[in-house]
């Protein structure tokens, strides 16, 4: 289309001239190539219309396709438009009303009858001419008849010489000549037209001709002589040409008579003429101009369009757009070239700002990373107390399961799962309530949850982020590192006691025995048995002594095991058999499978025994007595369960049942579950106790499995 | 099967608008009236000269007699073409001559002005004389002939030559009375050699 239309209008503005050209009257063009010219021009015409109506189709295409730079385009197009049709079609219709009149103007009446009279005149001259030459024919025709024949010739020549006549003959009826005389003697006189001597046979007869530009006059006339016979039937022609000046001045009349004549009888189609070649260029003229207003529009919208386009284009978010810039160096040229420069700058900006995200986010992950593996619990909350941020162990630490805290308030969550966390709501809540900086704030709370007890530690720590002060809440589960440091803490103390007590044990033991043995003989009967009741009871009590020591000693010996391959089902039927003398049933449920651990047979041996014993002491008073064993497999775990319809654990003493010295039985040093927790810790396993629905107590003990086979 | 015509018609667009020009321009020159009745095309051969007699009835209009009076000059263009034919193939052109006659009112001499075939110049004092003058042309020199085949095609065709005429009247599309012309007239003739 760019380069289309500019080559249209050339062949249009070709068309234009060679039309205007063969309009003159000149030879350089035919009449049949107007024709296909002025065709040609329609054609063309038709043409531009076509191209126009597909531009105007297009362009109203674009519109109701609301591509950007259409409605812009459309209002450029209509005004160039409207620039190029009011003034080409003012001039147009004055130049046909100009025209019109101009023509018209040349047909003047007075013209006319000045030309008509021009020629009126001259034909009057000829006329007058003609009838000068018929009085002078008429002369000689009588002199010639009334001469006699021999003086003839002589006095043709005579009066052809006296009247200044070109040529004079006298014809018989057969058109010999009779006589001649002639102003040119080498010119050989033309025989006469028969019908010219025929209508001259009774009077004068003239013809007006024009010769070789010249015109001449032709005059016929008969000779009547009374003398010569040859005469009777003879005829006179005369011959005689205008002079120049007068031919010349006649011909020139006559000449633009008939152009005059000429002009005025094709006026009509000279005005149709004019006035379809001054359509044709209006036409040409509007069309043309309006397909270079479709060039022109495009070219002043195409980069405002592109302009609208690329905005449109970055208020999506695609800043890489940028329109071409084609060396313009006008305004929107510097447009372009600016919004291409601003583009850059915030693709550059962007891209950093993506960049830092990115950083950001990276930093997020990191940190969200760091968080979900930390063992501690980590909650951020507000002023309100409304939770901002959490990681996993914080709900675990909390036992918040996995529910949806995030914008919750910490304290109504922490309460409604359980009254204990009051001390450290109330603890987070004093310290937030005071809105005070906070730096290592820490705090260790005692929770119980479903029997047993939890150790917390609750740390607080203040930051300002865009003013606002939020608060870092960290949780530490810290029961197992208190038990852990309890039990060394007792260990040492068994380990000292062991050593401290156990050495003058022995010492004592056989004293005693040596005073009695000594004064046994001496004394007399009643002192004798107070001797032997006295040293009896130091001996007793030594002995209660070392047994004590001894499981101070176990229990703060270290860990030494000796590991070998059991088999459960044997380890717990010979236990069983240990106890067939008691007046207590256990009831063993054999498994399916033999099933294996790896560990100390002696130790676990002892944790049976423990363990049963501790259900017998609780079953002394219950009626019918019933304990329960039974091994289970669970994935990698064999689970050992005992349980006995005793009379159980009370509440307070079940949260720290497996604590050195905790107990409720009347004897027993309260080392015995203390020492089981120990083993079984030794065999990477677990030891839980609870007290069951009804009576009795159920204590599940988790070891690793190491093989399984089937019995 | 539409779809196969629009495709034909948009590939061979040029061919098809160009076949329709020539025929709408065959059409119209044979609409165009022959008021000019050419009769009795003969040869007359001596020895190699040929001469062409022919009779010519020419049917002006009152237009045109008008156009004369306004001194509007007619000029009729005469055109002979011998020609042998080829099977098969294009004839051959053995002979062309071209002549012109004319005829044009005085108005200073108020007489019509014939200049004919052979170009001699003659005034009759009305319309008709002059007509009859034109109408039979006799030993029409056309040329010299070498060719030694026997049976020759010859074509005869007068028209006004538009050319002459004032400038608006040959371009006004509008005006047909100045489409003048002849049929083409052919006559096998066999020639003595």
């Amino acid at each position: 289309m760019r380069y289309l239309i500019p080559i249209i209008s050339l062949i249009g503005i070709t068309l234009l001239i060679l039309l205007a050209k063969s309009l003159g009257n000149t030879d350089l063009l035919s009449t049949e190539t107007f024709r296909l010219l002025f065709i040609f021009n329609i054609l063309f015409i038709a043409a531009l219309v076509l191209l126009i109506a597909i531009q105007i189709f297009r362009l109203l295409n674009s519109i109701k396709k609301e591509i950007v730079g259409s409605k812009l385009t459309l209002r450029l197009v209509i005004s160039f438009a409207l620039m190029v049709i009011i003034p080409v079609s003012i001039v147009y219709l004055v130049s046909v009303n100009f025209l019109t009149k101009s023509i018209n103007s040349w047909f003047d009446v007075k013209v006319e009858s000045a030309l008509e009279g021009g020629l009126s005149l001259g034909q009057k001259t000829l006329n007058i001419l003609m009838r000068d030459i018929e009085l002078k024919g008429r002369s000689i025709a009588y002199t010639i008849g009334n001469t006699s024949i021999d003086e003839q010739g002589m006095v043709l020549r005579d009066m052809r010489e006296k009247f200044n006549l070109e040529e004079v003959v006298i014809y018989d009826n057969q058109l010999n000549i009779l006589a001649l005389s002639s102003a040119n003697d080498s010119q050989i006189p033309v025989i006469p037209k028969y019908e010219d001597i025929e209508r001259s046979t009774n009077e004068f007869y003239g013809v007006i001709e024009e010769v070789n530009e010249r015109i001449l006059l032709r005059a016929y006339l008969p000779i009547i002589s009374n003398q010569d016979i040859e005469l009777r039937n003879a005829f006179l022609e005369i011959k005689q040409l205008i002079p120049s000046e007068i031919t010349n001045l006649a011909l020139s009349v006559e000449s633009v008579y008939d152009d005059y004549k000429r002009l005025a009888y094709s006026r009509k189609s000279l005005n149709i003429i004019y006035t379809l070649t001054l359509t044709l260029v209006l036409m040409l003229a509007i069309l043309s101009a309006v397909a270079i207003s479709f060039v022109i529009s495009r070219r002043f919208s195409e980069p405002l369009s592109q302009l609208a386009a690329a905005t449109k284009e970055i208020s999506k978010g695609n800043f890489k757009k940028t329109i071409p810039e084609q060396g313009k160096k006008d305004e929107l040229g510097l447009l372009v070239t600016s919004f291409n420069s601003m583009t850059k700058q915030l693709d550059s900006a962007t891209q950093n700002a993506e960049n830092n995200q990115h950083r950001l986010e990276l930093s997020r992950m990191f940190l969200d990373t760091i968080l979900t593996n930390l063992s501690s619990g980590v909650i951020v909350i507000d002023q309100g107390m409304r939770i901002r941020l959490h990681n996993p162990a914080g709900l675990k630490t909390l036992q918040l399961g996995r529910a949806k805290v995030v914008n919750k308030i910490l304290s109504e969550i922490l309460l409604k799962n359980n009254k204990m966390y009051k001390p450290i709501v109330d603890y987070i809540y004093s310290h937030v309530k005071g809105k005070t900086t906070l730096k290592g704030f820490s705090q260790e709370f005692k929770i119980k949850t479903n029997d047993k007890e939890k150790i917390i530690r609750v740390q607080m720590n203040s930051i300002k982020q865009d003013g606002d002060l939020n608060y870092i809440l960290l949780f530490d589960d810290i029961t197992e590192v208190t038990e852990g440091q309890r039990h060394q803490a007792w260990s040492e103390v068994a380990r000292r006691l062991a050593h401290e007590i156990k050495n003058p044990l022995t010492p004592i033991q056989l004293s005693a025995e040596r005073v009695e043995h000594k004064l046994k003989n001496k004394l007399n009967k009643v002192d004798k048995n107070i001797l032997s009741k006295a040293t009896h009871t130091i001996i007793n009590q030594v002995n209660a002594l070392k047994i004590m020591v001894n499981e101070f000693s176990d229990y703060a010996r270290p860990a030494k095991i000796e590991k070998t391959l059991i088999n459960i089902d044997l380890l717990i039927n010979d236990v069983k058999d240990l106890y067939e003398a008691v007046d207590i049933e256990i009831n063993y449920e054999q498994p399916q499978k033999n099933l294996f651990v790896h560990g100390d047979e002696n130790k676990l041996r002892q944790v049976l025994v423990n363990l049963i014993d501790n259900a017998k002491d609780a079953m002394n008073n219950i009626k019918n007595p019933l304990i329960n064993l039974r091994i289970e497999e669970h994935k990698n775990e064999l689970y050992l369960i005992v349980k006995d319809n005793g009379t159980g654990v009370s509440k307070d003493v079940i949260s720290n049942i497996f604590e050195p010295y905790v107990t409720s039985k009347s004897h027993g040093t309260g080392l015995g579950l203390a020492i089981v927790l120990k083993i079984i810790d030794e065999h990477n396993g677990t030891i839980s106790i609870k007290n069951n629905k009804g009576m009795g107590t159920t204590v599940l003990i988790k070891l690793p499995l190491i093989k399984n086979e089937k019995s | 099967m539409m779809g196969y015509i629009m495709q034909f018609l948009k590939k061979n667009s040029i061919v098809i608008i160009f076949l329709a020009g020539n025929i709408f321009y065959s059409l119209s020159l044979a609409a165009t009236v022959k008021n000019i009745i050419v009769n009795d095309l003969s040869i007359v051969q001596d020895n190699k000269d040929i001469f062409v007699d022919f009779d010519q009835e020419i049917y002006l209009t009152s237009k045109m007699i008008n156009g004369l009076k306004n001194g509007i000059i007619l000029v009729f263009d005469i055109n002979f073409i011998l020609t042998k034919d080829i099977p098969y193939w294009f004839d051959d052109i053995i002979l062309v001559k071209k002549s012109q006659y004319k005829i044009k009112y005085r108005n200073l001499l108020e007489k019509f002005e014939v200049v004919d075939i052979n170009g001699e110049k003659l005034f009759f004092k009305d319309l008709p004389a002059a007509l009859k003058y034109l109408k039979i042309v006799k030993k029409w020199y056309v040329g010299t002939l070498n060719e030694k085949e026997k049976k020759l095609l010859a074509s005869l065709r007068i028209q006004l030559n538009k050319n002459h005429l004032p400038k608006p009247l040959q371009i006004n599309i509008k005006d047909k009375i100045w489409d003048f012309q002849s049929e083409e007239i052919t006559k096998y003739i066999e020639v003595n050699n």
